[in-house]
């Protein structure tokens, strides 16, 4: 939004919408080095509870510290408003959220005073993906609420961990005791196409084969398509006798390559010296499955040198010396291929060759259908108290969820109805909110400034406290607007319909320039 | 307004409301969906036999030359066929587009959302895919 005095048609015109901050320290870490960019940003929330309870006060003690901080850094009246909803649930009313809203409605600073070092604001900028605002504020859709906290979570407060493997193709379930040993990879008949990476499909070679028997013949060969880019594994001579289980059919081709036969030799080789000095150290070679990670390499290659420095000094001369079963020529074969290639299309691309890194062939001839990697469902936790905010199902094929905290179900909504444009210097403007209660319970909303600051300061809230209707699924089929429940209190709002209550805020900018 | 001359052959099927405009033979077997654009602006449009195509799909011939359409082609819903010559059992995918100029041989594929360039001539058994139209000439069978 622009107030007047700036030239017209400068920016694009963005629907303005309500960002929320959370308390967690991500957010309050950057709002001490508040200051230029965002025009003297406002503070950070600083709720307490307004007929303050003692469970509130442990979370308000924080927040007012954050508030110091930012007051002694800053020298601008900025006054952005601020709201606490304090739903009360018929449960309790002696636990209050202390989430705090922050409304954009600063003024833009003057010549602002403090400049701080960009890159503090960039890290701020970047980490929530607003722009506008340097202490990262969230729009309400991506915060989650934790019921036993009462407080605002947004995404980097909450921890993350795994619930279960699914491959994405054939939507099995893996189980979580062979995932290691599959290397994450699908172990059923799914395979990305090493052209397109699109997922193959099996088919056979003769489509009639089982319309005329009832089992199909040993002769129907049954071979993978590529439905994208037609590429069919007859090319590289991939045929299978049964649909089933390829991958396994697959993998015993694969032990058969020499170099996985000379890593299987080389192992047998020095086993026999390992196992007698250390015991830890068989555990990395018995294990037939790749190095895992830097953790394990790491840890291997200490253990790896300290017993070989301990060789070094007791039996040196033990190791036999070990003669390779087969000899890598020094072939310049590759070479000359490569330099004579003439059109793109006859070596592979960067992304072909990375899909399999075991191998990673210059030539298209050679590369390989790859097993379909599996992905997971996660489950975010709060950081303090370990309750799980969202939950997914267990099975790979739905995608519910069993446990589903976020805020857009408990939080009222608020949402910028509409805007007096175009903003004037020194003269009032309405802005109108509508608060939208989700909830099935009557929620209460009191309005705050920030800072404690006077409506002097250009912002004027007609209706500091006014309370919203509980949600109903029955009204949500009803045309047009619900008059108030009788026996609601008459305050003065704005509006007020079925689940929602629209306030309106008298805004008086000071100086011309942009508003948050 | 053109004077319209529509022959359509034996078994074949045109529907009242295809936007069918200056001369059109539709051959055997042919199938025009309901709601296809063949427009025969410039010259005229001759289908072979057994084609498909589908609802929202145009074909339009501009140029002075005839467009002749080979066998069993199938143009798929919202694909565009503005090119000058096309040949059998191809397959045009749902919204795919070939542009003005182009030559499509025989048996090949323009995936979905894909589209050629101008006046161009793709070889027999062409494959478009990808997001970059990326191409090659594939070997084996397609299930069809």
């Amino acid at each position: 939004m622009l107030a007047l005095n700036a030239p017209p048609g400068q920016d694009p015109v963005r629907q303005p919408f309500v960002h929320y901050r959370c308390h967690c320290n991500h957010a309050n870490s950057h709002s001490s080095k508040s200051g230029n960019a965002s025009e003297g940003a406002g503070t950070t929330p600083s709720a307490e509870p307004g007929t303050g309870t003692g469970t509130g006060s442990g979370q308000g003690s924080d927040n007012r510290d954050a508030m110091n901080i930012d007051d002694a850094s800053k020298s601008q009246p900025a006054s952005p408003t601020q709201e606490q909803p304090s739903s009360q649930t018929e449960t309790s009313d002696t636990t209050r959220p202390s989430s705090a809203l922050v409304l954009a409605g600063q003024q833009p600073g003057e010549a602002s005073s403090s400049f701080q070092p960009q890159n503090e604001t960039d890290k701020a900028l970047y980490s929530s993906g607003n722009h506008s605002d340097t202490h990262g504020s969230i729009p309400l859709s991506r915060l989650y609420f934790c019921d036993s906290c009462d407080e605002l979570r947004c995404p980097k407060c909450v921890q993350d961990e795994i619930v279960c493997y699914y491959c994405p193709h054939c939507l099995f379930d893996a189980p979580t005791a062979s995932v290691k040993t599959e290397k994450h990879k699908c172990s059923r008949n799914c395979f990305y196409c090493p052209l397109c990476q699109a997922t193959l499909s099996v088919v056979s070679e003769d489509p009639d084969a089982t319309l005329y028997q009832s089992n199909p013949t040993d002769n129907a060969q049954y071979y993978l398509l590529c439905n994208m880019c037609l590429w069919n594994s007859q090319d590289i001579g991939v045929t299978f006798d049964k649909p089933l289980s390829l991958t396994a059919q697959l993998q015993k081709d694969d032990e058969a390559l020499p170099d996985v036969r000379e890593f299987a030799r080389l192992k047998d080789h020095f086993e026999k010296y390992f196992r007698s000095t250390k015991s830890s150290l068989p555990s990395y070679l018995a294990s037939p499955s790749y190095s895992t990670g830097y953790s394990s390499t790491s840890r291997y290659l200490s253990s790896v040198t300290s017993t070989l420095s301990s060789h070094r000094t007791q039996q040196a001369d033990d190791i036999a010396h070990y003669t390779p079963a087969v000899q890598v020529m020094e072939s310049t074969e590759n070479l000359e291929k490569l330099m004579s290639i003439v059109s793109i299309k006859e070596t592979t691309t960067m992304k072909q060759r990375l899909m399999a890194l075991q191998s990673q062939s210059y030539s298209p001839q050679r590369l390989q259908p790859q097993r379909i990697h599996l992905r997971i469902k996660k489950l975010r936790r709060c950081r303090s108290c370990r309750h799980i905010l969202v939950k997914p199902d267990q099975k790979g094929n739905s995608f519910g969820f069993k446990i589903n905290l976020i805020a857009l179900n408990q939080l009222p909504n608020i949402t910028i109805v509409s805007i007096q444009r175009p903003m004037i210097v020194q003269t009032a403007s309405q802005v109108i909110l509508r608060f939208t209660n989700p909830r099935h319970e009557e929620a209460h909303v009191s309005l705050q400034y920030g800072d404690g600051a006077s409506p002097s300061h250009g912002v004027a809230i007609r209706s500091p406290s006014f309370s919203i209707s509980p949600f109903n699924e029955v009204w949500e089929y009803e045309v047009g607007t619900i008059a108030a429940p009788p026996g609601a209190t008459m305050e003065d709002v704005y509006e007020r319909t079925a689940n929602s209550t629209c306030i309106a805020l008298d805004i008086t900018p000071a100086v011309a320039g942009e508003v948050k | 307004m053109t004077r319209q001359k529509l022959t359509i052959s034996s078994r074949a099927l045109v529907c009242q409301d295809n936007d069918l405009r200056g001369d059109i033979t539709v051959g055997t077997g042919t199938v025009l969906h309901p709601q296809c654009k063949v427009w025969a602006l410039g010259g005229s449009i001759i289908f072979g036999s057994g084609n498909i195509v589908e609802e929202n799909a145009e074909i339009i011939n501009r140029g002075p030359e005839t467009l002749f359409i080979g066998d069993n082609n199938v143009f798929e819903v919202g694909s565009k066929m503005e090119g000058a010559k096309i040949g059998s059992r191809n397959t045009l995918e749902v919204r795919s587009q070939v542009k003005s100029g182009t030559w499509v041989g025989d048996e090949c594929v323009i995936g979905a959302v894909c589209s050629t360039n101008e006046n161009e001539i793709l070889s027999d058994r062409t494959v478009i895919y990808g997001a970059k139209n990326e191409r090659r000439i594939f070997t084996g069978n397609r299930t069809v």
